[in-house]
C-alpha cells in the first residue's frame, strides 16, 4: 500500500455528515457586520493634526478649550 | 451518453453568492473529508476538526463577498481554516499553563485508544517540524497541489517542495514497515 494510502486511510476523518450542523448555524448566523467608513486623506489629516497638537502644544487641553472645541 | 463535467469550486460559489443555497451544500460535500482529515492531523483531535470543518464553512458564508471571481477557492478555504486550528493551538498551548485542576475542566481529553496503525501514522506526523508537517497533510490529506500549499501558508514555491520533499521522505522511512510496497 503506498504511503500516501496508508496515511489517509489511518487518519480519522469525520464518519458522519456534518451538512446538517453547517445549515443550521447559517439558519442562525444572522449576525450584523459593523463597517466603519474609509478613513480618506481629509481624515487622515484632521487625525495628523489632532495627534501633533496632543503632543507638542504643552497644555492641549487649554487649546483646545480656546478654540472652542472643548 | 456523456457524463457531464462536474461545476468547479468556483462556479458552485459563486452560484451561491447569487442565491443558490444547495451549491453551498455540494461544495461542502467535496470538502467535507479531506478539510477534516487534514485538521484532525494537524490538531490531533478529530472532534476539534470537526467543529472546524463546520466554522471554516460559517465563515465561507460570512466572508463570501470578499472573495473575487476568478480567483481559486480552495487555497481560500483552506487558509481559512488554517487560521482557525492556528487559534485554536493556541489557546490550547494557553489552557496548557493553567492549573491542572482548572485545566482538565477545558482541554478535551485525550483520544480513545486508537489501533496501532493509527497510533504510528500519528507518531510518525507528530515527529516531524511543524512547517513540513502541515505541508505533507495539505497534500496528503487535504489533497492540495503545491502551488496551492505555497498560496495556504504563504511560502515561496521552493520552500513547499523542500518541506514536502524532506518532509515525504521521513514519512516513508517511519513507515516503511507499513508499507512496504512502495
Amino acid at each position: 500500500m503506498p504511503t500516501r494510502d496508508l496515511i489517509r486511510s489511518a487518519t480519522p476523518a469525520p464518519d458522519h455528515d456534518l451538512w446538517q450542523r453547517v445549515r443550521d448555524s447559517l439558519g442562525r448566523d444572522d449576525h450584523v457586520t459593523l463597517r466603519l467608513p474609509a478613513i480618506g486623506w481629509l481624515e487622515a489629516a484632521a487625525l495628523g493634526v489632532a495627534i501633533g497638537t496632543l503632543a507638542v502644544v504643552p497644555d492641549p487641553l487649554r487649546v483646545l478649550a480656546a478654540g472652542g472645541l472643548l | 451518453m456523456p457524463v457531464a463535467p462536474q461545476p468547479s469550486d468556483e462556479a458552485l460559489f459563486a452560484a451561491y453568492r447569487t442565491g443558490d443555497a444547495a451549491a453551498l451544500e455540494i461544495l461542502f460535500r467535496r470538502y467535507q473529508l479531506p478539510l477534516g482529515r487534514h485538521l484532525a492531523r494537524i490538531l490531533d483531535d478529530p472532534a476539534t476538526a470537526e467543529d472546524l470543518v463546520v466554522e471554516t464553512f460559517l465563515r465561507l458564508h460570512r466572508h463570501r463577498e470578499r472573495w473575487r471571481e476568478g480567483t481559486p477557492l480552495r487555497p481560500w478555504i483552506f487558509a481559512i481554516a488554517r487560521n482557525l486550528a492556528r487559534n485554536r493551538l493556541r489557546a490550547r498551548r494557553l489552557w496548557g499553563w493553567l492549573p491542572l485542576t482548572e485545566a482538565q475542566e477545558t482541554v478535551a481529553a485525550p483520544p480513545a485508544m486508537r489501533d496501532e496503525i493509527q497510533q504510528r501514522v500519528a507518531a510518525a506526523f507528530a515527529a516531524l517540524p511543524p512547517a513540513q508537517r502541515e505541508a505533507c497533510s495539505l497534500r496528503l490529506l487535504g489533497e492540495l497541489s503545491i502551488g496551492e500549499i505555497a498560496r495556504v501558508t504563504r511560502a515561496p514555491l521552493g520552500t513547499v517542495k523542500s518541506r514536502l520533499f524532506h518532509g515525504l521522505r521521513r514519512l516513508r522511512v517511519m513507515l516503511a514497515d507499513l508499507a512496504p510496497e512502495e
